[in-house]
């Protein structure tokens, strides 16, 4: 029994006091900015049926997830990843409606977390969705509205990574034995030499090389830019043009939005999650040890639970990035305490003035 | 000057191999006796010298964003890390053993291994399609056959002289390992310049 007062199950949290406060203000934040960007709240169910999600749960999802079984033999899985719950909720209601809308959601995740990896912190997820909205102007909307949060929290040395789940889609279809999830696999590990072996089995050595250099691609836009222009032949032969032209037309409006030094092109981001299918991006922080955000369009997710409509959309893990955070607004105020001195009548005005002026009022004495 | 990167090194015979190797491309290091953090002579790393078993975990936490590491260490942990830079040296080969002349032989319930290698062992004879009971052991592996603990043991073997001490021999090769450099996936990405200039001297 001691035992089990001590311990907590791998993949559970508590917070308290002033990191509670911390956790709620940073979320009171941004929730703010959903606001203000025009997108509502929605809840999701803590539980749904496994079956309806388990072709889209990538490999480490099935192995982290939690399932349990209700009273009829069903089993269920508890919600591990919002967008998916999302995505059934949205192809529910969204069945006779073409219109855009815009959501947001902030809520606990339940995803089981290895002992020796306690650091992943992955609890809480916070995101926004943008149903219904296709192209160029649905994806700078998602990553803009990522930045601005990213940027409001004071986050520093913070980088969105954009990448494109289409572009390797594209480039896959010039191959007839390569499989989708090791080439993943080899992109996600950055080894040069297996990466390049992979490929030769359905190009001839020059190319398997500039593939490879392609893949692993991570620069500014500059950078980017040149890039594009010196392989310009190679992306032509490869069928990536319109793919490389469309994280242009996303870089060429960060530029003129003055936001481009917040953000690198990275085709080695291209995530083994199926489900996306065009732009995907993660944000990486100096000092923390794995993604804070990761999202990208997903146009036939919500087919799968009902009406195909195209979307676009992030979540950022909040817990991980919560301790980066320094900015006073987000820290506890500091208590005026105010001695009772056997008359709470007069203590208890004394609060309500302090506290009328904004500050914190606490009574202290005892009887 | 710019922030250094960090580097876990493994203790033992690994870390004579790196230093050698890393001296011949102009980076040059040592520890102070007792000392388990040290810089290296241009100010380009922070090294910090780690148990072997230890430095996937040092890495996978951010601690250490780079890593020289074994295949086979970084295999039992299940951790996913970028492999930046393969190197020539420390290279071995993990085999199945037994005792000489024996041969490999397969009973109703497959075979029977005594390994440090827990997770390659059971990932290998699955997806052979063998079935495998293991006995987890954590060093001395050749004694498990000598002393009847197990018929088989998985183990690296280099040389084999401590096979041939001990009367054993090798089975049958199951894979070779490499060295290679490492990186945690998050800091390669928020220090990918500065890494890349790092693989530019160490593959130059």
């Amino acid at each position: 029994m001691k035992e089990k007062l001590l311990k907590t199950p791998q993949g559970s949290e508590s917070i308290f006091l002033e990191e509670a406060y911390k956790h709620e203000k940073i979320i009171e934040t941004i929730n703010n900015l959903y606001t203000n960007w025009g997108y509502l709240p929605v809840k999701t169910p803590v539980f749904d049926y496994y079956e309806t999600y388990e072709k889209l749960l990538s490999d480490t999802s099935k192995k982290n997830c939690f399932r349990l079984m209700d009273r009829n033999g069903d089993l269920l899985l508890l919600r591990n990843d919002i967008t998916l719950f999302l995505a059934r909720q949205l192809g529910r209601i969204l069945k006779n409606s073409n219109e855009t809308i815009r959501v947001h959601y902030s809520d606990s995740i339940l995803r089981h977390q290895s002992e020796i990896d306690i650091s992943s912190n992955e609890f809480f997820q916070t995101g926004a969705e943008l149903v219904g909205k296709p192209g160029l102007y649905g994806d700078l909307e998602a990553i803009t509205l990522l930045n601005t949060i990213l940027t409001d929290l004071k986050l520093p040395d913070t980088k969105i990574h954009i990448g494109s789940r289409a572009l390797l889609d594209s480039l896959l279809k010039n191959f007839k034995n390569i499989d989708s999830s090791t080439l993943i696999e080899l992109i996600d590990s950055r080894d040069i030499k297996k990466l390049e072996n992979y490929l030769l089995l359905d190009n001839s050595n020059k190319i398997a090389t500039d593939i490879t250099n392609l893949l692993l691609f991570i620069g500014t836009f500059n950078e980017f830019s040149a890039y594009k222009k010196e392989n310009r032949e190679l992306i032509e032969k490869l069928g990536l043009t319109n793919d490389f032209k469309h994280l242009e037309e996303i870089g060429e409006n960060l530029k003129g939005l003055g936001l481009i030094d917040d953000f690198r092109f990275d085709l080695s981001e291209v995530t083994n999650k199926s489900y996306y299918t065009g732009i995907v991006f993660k944000a990486y922080t100096k000092g923390i040890d794995s993604a804070i955000a990761s999202g990208g369009r997903y146009d036939n997710l919500i087919s799968t639970f009902g009406k195909s409509i195209p979307s676009v959309g992030f979540s950022i893990l909040l817990r991980k990035i919560e301790g980066k955070i320094l900015d006073e607004k987000f820290i506890a105020p500091t208590k005026n305490y105010i001695n009772i001195n056997n008359n709470y009548i007069t203590a208890y005005n004394e609060a309500k003035k302090t506290r009328e002026s904004g500050s914190v009022a606490v009574l202290k004495g005892d009887k | 000057m710019s922030e250094p990167l960090t580097l876990a090194l493994p203790k033992g015979r690994l870390f004579d191999n790196v230093q050698k190797h890393f001296a011949t491309k102009g980076i040059e290091f040592s520890f102070e006796d007792r000392k388990l953090t040290a810089y290296d002579s241009q100010g380009l790393l922070k090294i910090f010298l780690v148990k072997n078993s230890d430095l996937p975990t040092y890495v996978n936490y951010g601690i250490a964003g780079l890593g020289i590491c074994g295949e086979d260490v970084i295999y039992e942990t299940g951790m996913k890390f970028n492999n930046l830079l393969p190197f020539d040296f420390g290279g071995t080969r993990i085999c199945l053993c037994g005792i000489k002349g024996h041969g490999e032989k397969h009973d109703i319930n497959g075979l029977t291994v005594a390994t440090k290698f827990t997770e390659f062992t059971k990932d290998f004879f699955h997806n052979e399609g063998t079935p495998i009971k293991i006995i987890k052991l954590n060093g001395s592996v050749e004694l498990a056959p000598v002393l009847g603990l197990a018929p088989y043991i998985v183990d690296l073997v280099e040389t084999g002289n401590t096979l041939k001490a001990n009367n054993l021999e090798v089975l049958r090769t199951l894979n070779q390992i490499g060295v290679n450099l490492i990186a945690n996936p998050a800091y390669y990405k928020t220090n990918y310049e500065k890494i890349n200039k790092l693989l530019k001297i160490l593959r130059d």
